[in-house]
Formats: structure tokens, C-alpha cells, sequence
């Protein structure tokens, strides 16, 4: 199965939930709409789109073989700084900004180009440093801070 | 003499210092984004929103205005001497202005670029003077019958007007109202799709949706391909352009004038269909067409003066109907409600000073641009050697805090990298994010229209069909949908799609 005719699949499922759920909300009427009126109609239009556009997908691929998506790229890249960034979100709280920026930095700084440990290092305590009295000490953002007091 | 007035009051509110520190953070910050690539202008404002709350409502949206035009100025910087867009609406200028750039012309083709887009911008808000407010008194005969129709056909031709498919674009229309219906329901007042969860109640905040994916979504999208940035080395000299170069380029300039200003009004329509137009209506009209695409000047005057002028268009339907016509006005649609200001018919009336201190605070930032930019380009072209490897990360971290600020929480965080993940994969598959946000903001005034409409009727659909705009515009909205099933209209739209892709 080709990705075109993947996400049209994809949406259909997300049409046919909400639907469903839309409806256990309370539809109501024509004369007297429900809150799960607009999002009935809308997610009814988005599986019977989805299906259309599985249909148009599957004419194409007969007309144009694409090659896979993610061929050739860096995909795993991105799928570390995603996870990264999760964790960076679970950590912040925890560690607080100063610790849990930097790491965060150190970490990305390296994986976007590898580079010297200690170039990443003093660019991601610089990056740090100067965000944290930008945005904490010159614009009053409050950030988390770490059991460490700081 | 009711117009001069106006103007009077306009330029007391814009040369205030504080708003003319504003206007100028804005442009500055706008041309920045412009010329860098990896975040656009709705990513820009999206990070600088939250740090407008604490200020006058004139001040935030002057800035926002000056962050949008200031990029349509600074994306030409990038077009012409790397080769690469800062943003989509500069996509086009790549072809000549980068060939000029390659025959020792770089200062010429940034001249005209500044000059061209400093004539549309400045054209279109004169074009904006003189219609907003006719179109605002004929709005507040609008019942929310028009209001459904017109929100519907705005986001059909939205999606007509996107490169690609149009269902996917309609499916991501669907998906934007339904995020948009998530939180308390304004009539009943009960929790929506929330799942228990308390941060939900107040729905999706626009900020980390729009953050997530425009910037981290760009981000994820240039860390997975490489791509090598030359700045190409040359002395830039002659910012000025030529009498010669005039000559060649004064109708390019007012032809790109008035098709930006109309595009621009159109929803969806907008800078980047103005600047692919004008390219290719220079190209017709040329005497000498094969110059297009080797360094024809008109080739980068007609599209910036274009992409400009649009700025200014798009302003009339979020000024004076309330209806946002880009995913760009949808952003400073957000800033209006969030200082608690509808924009609409009635802004004028109730707020004249907020209307006419944005408008002509554009006059005042497209002065400050011309002003910038010309001698300032040599710190741009200086910025573009930011190597990816820096700059990516440190935008991912701005988007960070910037999502972290508007409420202090990391749920707010933890939704944009989630909606980073969904644009990233939406980039990859082929759907566009323009008309989800579209759609997600306009979504809550399209239900509370949808539903006051059959409340009004009793429940029959008729209403819409009884009265005459509601019933025009929803007519023109459903040939545009059918058009795209007509094989003859199909082919049309397929073979301007593939021109645009050749361009």
C-alpha cells in the first residue's frame, strides 16, 4: 500500500471515531443543533473526503510509481529530536530550566551536525545562559527551577 | 474630508514613540525571518504573541502587521543571492533574481526589490483606505446566514487555491474545525472531547498549534534533508537601480500593484499566488520573454511589488468583515481577540483608533523598511552564514519557550511538539497546514453561525438560500468545488499547477 492511500486510511479512522463519539455527545436537531452537531458533520465529511481521496490515490498509483518517503533522508534525526524534545518537556518541571535546557541543547547541537563535545558544550551553555536572562530576568518569564535553587 | 480625519487620527496613534519602537520591532524582526530560512512570518508571530500581552492593543497588532510585511521584504534577500526562499511568497524572485545576482547585478535586483515592494505595500494601503470602510457599512447588514456562507466559501476557495489536491486540503480544513471544537461548548457550556483533561477546557491554544506546525515542523523537515547554503560571493554595489532598470520595471510594478491588492483580499489568495501571477503576466506581456528566467528585471520587480501589495489587500476582509482571508490575518485575528477587540464591521465605529493607527502605522513601516533595508543589507546577507547547525536548534528552543510562556505550563509545550510531529508527517504525505489553522480559527465563529442560522430558520437549511448574499456566495463557493470535478475545468487547474511547479 502506497502512502497516499495510507493517510486517506488513516483519516477514515479519525472520521469514523469522532463520528461515533460526536454522536454519543448529543447531535440534537436541525431545529434545535446539539454540541456534537458540527462535529458529526464535520468529521462525517472528513471519512466520506478520506475515501474519495483513497480512491483518487489508488487511480494514481497505477499512472506514477512514487518512491517511498522517507528514502534518502535523515528521518531517525528527527525521530531522536522528537523524543528529545518529549523528555525535555517531562524534565523541565524536575530539573529545571537552567539543567534541563542545557542538556537539551547539548543533546541537539550534536545531533543536527556532529560536532567537536567541546564546541557543543560551550555553544549550548551560552544558549542557555542567554536565554535564561533574556526571557527569566529581562521579560519576567517564569521558569521552572530545579531543586538546586537554580 | 471624513478620510483625512481619519488619517489624522491614524498617524497620532502610529508616530507615538512607543508604537513606533514597536513598528520598527516588528519590521526588523519580520525582515530577520524574511531572510533566514527554517521560520516563516506565522511562526514569528506565533513566538512574539505571547510577549504582546502586556502591551497596548495598538502597539501588539502594529507589530504583528510589521513582522508580516517585513518579511515579504526579506524573503527577496534570500530569493536573489542564495537561491533559497526565506518564505514562500519569494519563491518566485529565485528565477531572475538570483540569474542578475550571478551577472554582477545583486544591488540592482535588491533595489528593486525593496522599491517595488515599498510602492505595492504602500498602493495597497490606500487601496485599503478606500474600500474598508464602504465594505464595513454594507457588513453590518450581515446576519449569520452571510457570515456561514461567507466563512465556507472563504475556506473553499482556500483549498481551491492550494497547490495540490483539493480534497486533502478540504480533509485539513475539516481537521482544523474539529480541533477547533475541542473545550467548552459555547451554548451548552459542557466539556468537548476533552477527555478529562482540565488544560483542554479552554480548547487548543493557537500559539502551540501555529508553533508547532509551522516552526517545529520546518525544523524537523530541514534537519532531515541536508541542505547547502552559498551565499553567492559577490560585491554587492549599485543598490540603486538604473534609470534604465526604472523604465523596464515602473509597469511591472504597477501592473504587481493592483493584482497583489486584489489577490490579496481573496481568501487564500494571498502574497504567494500574487507573485507566481504577476511572474507569469510579465513573462506574457514581455516583448522579449526569453529574457525571463537569465536576469529580466521586471522578473523580480513584478513579484515583490506583488507579494507586498497582497499584504495590504488581506487586511479588508479581517478589518472589516471579521473574516480572516490567510492563515497569516488568522494569527493577528487571534491578537485582536485575545486584547478582547472583534475585528469586524463595527471596528471602525467602535475602534477607530486601533483601525486606523494599523493602517497607517503600514504606511509609517513600509517607510522604515525602504528605509532598513537598503543599507542594511549587508548585516542580512552577513546573518545568512548562521550555519544550520546553530540556527536550527536555537529555533527549536525559541518555539520552546515561546509555547512555554503564554501560560507558564508544559502542556502548552507538550502540544506543540505534538503538533510538530503531526506537520512534520502531514509535510511528508502532502497535506497542507494553511487550511487546519484556517480552518481551526475560523471553526468556533462557523458553529456559532451554523447554529444561530437554524435557530433563526426553525431548522431548514433554506435560510441560507433565502437570502441573496448567503445564497450568491455559497453558489459561487459550490461551482468552485464542483469545478474540481469537472474534467474539463480539472485539467485547467492541473495545467496552471504544473506551470506554477515549472516557474
Amino acid at each position: 500500500m502506497n502512502a497516499d492511500r495510507a493517510s486517506s486510511l488513516f483519516w477514515l479512522f479519525v472520521g469514523v471515531v469522532i463520528s461515533v463519539a460526536s454522536f454519543r455527545l448529543d447531535v440534537g436537531s436541525f431545529r434545535t443543533p446539539g454540541m456534537g452537531f458540527m462535529p458529526f458533520g464535520a468529521a462525517a465529511l472528513l471519512g466520506l473526503l478520506a475515501v474519495i481521496s483513497f480512491f483518487q490515490a489508488a487511480v494514481k498509483e497505477k499512472a506514477a510509481n512514487k518512491p517511498p518517503l522517507f528514502r534518502g533522508t535523515r528521518w531517525p534525526k528527527v525521530l531522536f529530536v522528537f523524543a528529545g524534545l518529549l523528555i525535555y518537556v517531562q524534565a523541565l518541571p524536575l530539573a529545571g530550566y537552567n539543567i534541563s535546557t542545557f542538556l537539551l541543547m547539548t543533546f541537539l547541537f550534536w545531533i543536527v551536525e556532529r560536532q567537536q563535545v567541546w564546541k557543543v558544550a560551550i555553544f549550548a551553555l551560552l544558549t542557555t545562559v542567554i536565554t535564561y536572562y533574556v526571557f527569566s530576568k529581562w521579560l519576567n518569564c517564569q521558569f521552572p527551577v530545579s531543586p538546586l535553587g537554580f | 474630508m471624513e478620510i483625512l480625519s481619519d488619517l489624522y487620527l491614524g498617524f497620532q496613534v502610529a508616530l507615538t514613540p512607543a508604537n513606533l519602537l514597536f513598528c520598527c520591532i516588528g519590521v526588523v524582526i519580520g525582515t530577520l525571518v524574511g531572510v533566514l530560512p527554517g521560520i516563516g512570518p506565522v511562526g514569528a508571530m506565533a513566538l512574539l504573541l505571547p510577549a504582546t500581552f502586556g502591551v497596548a492593543i495598538h502597539s501588539s497588532l502594529i507589530m504583528l502587521a510589521g513582522i508580516y510585511y517585513g518579511a515579504m521584504y526579506g524573503g527577496s534577500t534570500t530569493s536573489i543571492l542564495v537561491n533559497i526562499p526565506g518564505e514562500a511568497a519569494s519563491v518566485v524572485t529565485c528565477i531572475d533574481g538570483y540569474q542578475m545576482a550571478r551577472h554582477g547585478r545583486a544591488g540592482a535586483a535588491l533595489g528593486i526589490s525593496a522599491i517595488g515592494s515599498f510602492i505595492g505595500g504602500t498602493l495597497s494601503i490606500i487601496g485599503l483606505m478606500l474600500i474598508a470602510r464602504p465594505l464595513a457599512n454594507a457588513a453590518l447588514g450581515f446576519g449569520p446566514p452571510e457570515y456561514f456562507a461567507l466563512m465556507c466559501a472563504g475556506l473553499i476557495i482556500l483549498t481551491y487555491l492550494t497547490q495540490g489536491s483539493m480534497v486533502r486540503a478540504l480533509m485539513m480544513a475539516l481537521v482544523g474545525i474539529l480541533l477547533g471544537t475541542i473545550g467548552l461548548d459555547m451554548v451548552v457550556g459542557l466539556p468537548r472531547f476533552t477527555f478529562g483533561v482540565n488544560e483542554l477546557t479552554d480548547g487548543i491554544g493557537i500559539i502551540p498549534l501555529v508553533m508547532g506546525l509551522f516552526g517545529v515542523a520546518e525544523v524537523f523537515m530541514n534537519i532531515e534533508t541536508v541542505i547547502k547554503r552559498e551565499v553567492f560571493q559577490t560585491e554587492i554595489k549599485h543598490i540603486w537601480p538604473s534609470l534604465a532598470d526604472y523604465a523596464q520595471s515602473k509597469w511591472a510594478i504597477l501592473r504587481g500593484s493592483v493584482l497583489g491588492f486584489f489577490l490579496g483580499i481573496l481568501p487564500g489568495g494571498g502574497a504567494v499566488l500574487a507573485s507566481f501571477l504577476s511572474y507569469g503576466i510579465e513573462k506574457k506581456l514581455s516583448k522579449e520573454p526569453e529574457r525571463f528566467g537569465k536576469g529580466a528585471i521586471e522578473g523580480v520587480a513584478g513579484p515583490e511589488t506583488a507579494n507586498n501589495a497582497a499584504a495590504g489587500g488581506a487586511m479588508i476582509p479581517l478589518l472589516s468583515l471579521g473574516i480572516p482571508p490567510n492563515i497569516v490575518m488568522a494569527m493577528l485575528f487571534s491578537a485582536f481577540l485575545i486584547h478582547g477587540v472583534q475585528p469586524g464591521p463595527l471596528l471602525m465605529q467602535n475602534s477607530p483608533d486601533i483601525f486606523w493607527g494599523l493602517v497607517v502605522s503600514m504606511y509609517v513601516g513600509n517607510a522604515m523598511l525602504l528605509l532598513l533595508n537598503l543599507p542594511l543589507i549587508g548585516i542580512w546577507v552577513q546573518l545568512l552564514k548562521i550555519p544550520y547547525r546553530i540556527l536550527m536548534p536555537l529555533i527549536l528552543l525559541f518555539c520552546l519557550i515561546g509555547a512555554y510562556s503564554v501560560t507558564n505550563s508544559t502542556f502548552d509545550v507538550s502540544l506543540m511538539i505534538l503538533f510538530g510531529g503531526v506537520g512534520y508527517l502531514m509535510r511528508k504525505f502532502g497535506y497542507e497546514a494553511a487550511p487546519l489553522v484556517l480552518a481551526f480559527v475560523m471553526g468556533p465563529l462557523l458553529e456559532q453561525n451554523l447554529r444561530q442560522s437554524l435557530l433563526m430558520s426553525q431548522g431548514s437549511f433554506a435560510i441560507f438560500a433565502t437570502r441573496p448574499i448567503s445564497a450568491v456566495t455559497l453558489v459561487v463557493a459550490c461551482l468552485l468545488l464542483l469545478s474540481n470535478l469537472i474534467p474539463f475545468m480539472k485539467k485547467k487547474r492541473e495545467k496552471v499547477e504544473e506551470i506554477l511547479k515549472e516557474e
